[in-house]
């Protein structure tokens, strides 16, 4: 900073522009049309941009390629004036796109331009995460004090005692260091700077840009519109700059300085600088982590343990003696398996039998013991809404439930209940009771009643065929019960050939 | 040599403020979007340490 800068140069009150003045080469990165920028005189953003074109200069890296990032706020609007790809939307969740676009195509450098509301304020919570899995992002924070777009009310940067819209007699709370948060969240670079040391910020960018894994350029920046007015008493951006100077102070400096001299002021400098290839998403989508070996163990087994054991000389191709599309509703209580049981049924009939398949679900907070119904739609067409209004089929497992959903089902549609847990009232369309509880209670586990219930869907309604349920079950059930359910799914076939011989014989 | 392109630049003084040998000034011309625009007013003086062109904030000055 100039010491002579009350000394005010005087102007020639002759001079005139000069036509032939020439562009500065640094916005072939901008989008020339939107030039003049929408920052206010003096704002120390349109700085931080401009801190950021030279470290894409000296490192001649291509801003086409790069995608940059903006949520909302004044330093969210960079992007829009950068020619990279850009993404611009809600308040606060720059990081939670940028770790979706990282795990898509981890070769893309990211840069997020975010302001200290949008950041730690609005968005504290997606940063201390992706600064706690070292998410290879660059994360530059203009922290300009306040919450400058809305009209300058407190942020949570804001210093002590500060003035500003919404706190008239000064702020009361003490002000986030942002730079200590993203060190104890994890982040392997970290960095504190002020608009008033250029070379310092552009060296910051730099080195941020080449880092691999989380990276945070704190810029703490003059606001003359908001801050400034309301807390310095000056909208003077030249008056301002030099406040920040005078307020922050260098890491290299701190030992040299009285706690009183550091008192209230900001230190600057490079707080944490790790070098090389730290860890960060980039290991699960293709690094040598031992969990992808894991991973790929894991498929491997599962597609040797996919051939089917046992076959059955059901027809593939049996047809349901439901009409389509079968509207069924499951219900029973939570951790009886009702939404394994139509995640299964629906399964099957996509992956096997080519037909159409539409999943809804909802159960009550209790992981154990509450209310739970899955609504499933099998179609042979494309089924373009998941929501029925009547049910051909109700499948109860739970009395609660049962009274629930029984007036969702047609009159004439097809009820199955579990005969120990719910008591039917008399109806018009056919009720089936299926001991599936006593039963699978019988194999050896309870857990395995919804397998029995399956099992008797397949033989008698042919929802899905019954070797198609077997294939499913084998893929998608956990190894440690796969003997179990296949014996339960096998126990429900068997009950429902009975049911199906008493029906022959009384016709 | 400075050159100021008057159309982007916003009259803030960031420029004036950072030069360490007082090239820049503000002039008395305003430009189309009514903002005062800075000069070089001390040409000679002028040691291209780039201060004022890495500081502006509107990408106005270029330091040849």
């Amino acid at each position: 900073m100039s010491e002579s800068v009350n000394v005010k140069p005087k102007a020639n009150p002759n001079a005139k522009a000069n036509p032939n003045a020439k562009a500065n080469p640094n916005r072939k990165f901008l989008r020339e049309e939107k030039l003049p920028h929408f920052f206010c005189s003096g704002c120390g953003c349109g700085q931080v941009l401009n801190y950021f074109t030279q470290a894409l200069e000296a490192l001649q890296m291509d801003v086409e390629k790069m995608l940059t990032i903006g949520g909302v706020g004044c330093t969210a609007r960079m992007p829009v004036y950068l020619k990279s790809d850009t993404f611009h939307g809600v308040h606060g969740r720059t990081l939670a796109w940028a770790t979706g676009v990282k795990l898509h195509n981890p070769e893309i450098p990211i840069v997020i331009f975010a302001g200290d509301g949008d950041l730690v304020s609005i968005g504290g919570n997606h940063f201390i995460h992706a600064a706690r899995r070292n998410l290879d992002v660059t994360v530059i924070m203009v922290n300009n004090l306040n919450f400058a777009m809305t009209g300058g009310q407190v942020a949570p940067t804001t210093p002590v005692g500060s003035v500003t819209m919404t706190t008239p007699y000064g702020n009361d709370e003490p002000a986030f260091d942002v730079a200590q948060l993203a060190m104890a969240a994890g982040a392997t670079h970290v960095e504190r700077w002020t608009t008033s040391r250029p070379i310092q910020c552009e060296q910051a960018i730099r080195r941020a840009l080449q880092h691999k894994g989380f990276s945070l350029i704190e810029i703490v920046s003059q606001c003359p519109t908001h801050f400034g007015r309301y807390a310095l008493k000056s909208g003077d951006p030249g008056k301002l700059l030099q406040w920040i100077h005078q307020n922050s102070y260098l890491l290299e400096q701190a030992d040299r300085l009285t706690a009183e001299e550091k008192h209230n002021k900001l230190a600057c400098g490079i707080f944490r600088f790790q070098g090389g290839d730290s860890p960060s998403l980039k290991n699960l989508q293709g690094g040598d982590s031992p969990l992808l070996e894991k991973k790929e163990e894991r498929a491997r087994k599962q597609q040797d343990d996919a051939a089917p054991t046992t076959t059955y000389n059901t027809a593939v191709d049996q047809i349901s003696t439901l009409p389509y599309p079968q509207r069924i509703t499951l219900c029973g209580m939570g951790g009886q398996g009702i939404i394994l049981t139509s995640v299964l049924l629906g399964t099957a009939a996509v992956t096997l039998a080519g037909l159409h398949a539409v999943q809804t679900q909802s159960y009550g907070s209790e992981a154990r013991g509450g209310q739970c119904q899955a609504e499933l739609i099998i179609d042979r067409e494309p089924i373009l809404s998941p929501v029925a209004q009547k049910k051909d089929l109700l499948l109860a497992m739970f009395s609660e439930a049962y009274h629930k959903y029984i007036p969702d089902l047609k009159e004439d549609g097809v009820l199955v209940y579990d005969t120990d847990l719910v008591q039917p009232e008399s109806r018009k369309g056919k009720s089936y009771g299926v001991p599936a509880t006593q039963m699978a209670v019988g194999l050896g586990n309870r857990m395995a009643a919804n397998m029995v219930m399956l099992g008797f869907l397949a033989e008698m309604f042919g929802v899905i065929s019954v070797e198609h349920l077997e294939q499913v079950v084998i893929s998608e059930v956990d190894e440690r019960f796969r003997e179990l359910d296949l014996n339960a799914v096998r126990a429900g076939v068997e009950f429902a050939g009975q049911i199906k011989a008493q029906e022959r014989g009384e016709a | 040599m400075v050159h100021i392109d008057e159309r982007l630049c916003k009259g803030c003084r960031l420029c004036v403020t950072i030069c360490p040998k007082n090239v820049l000034a503000m002039s008395q011309r305003v430009n189309k979007k009514g903002y005062t625009v800075v000069e070089v007013a001390h040409s000679e003086a002028c040691i291209s340490c780039k201060l004022c062109e890495k500081t502006c904030p509107d990408f106005a000055i270029y330091v040849e």
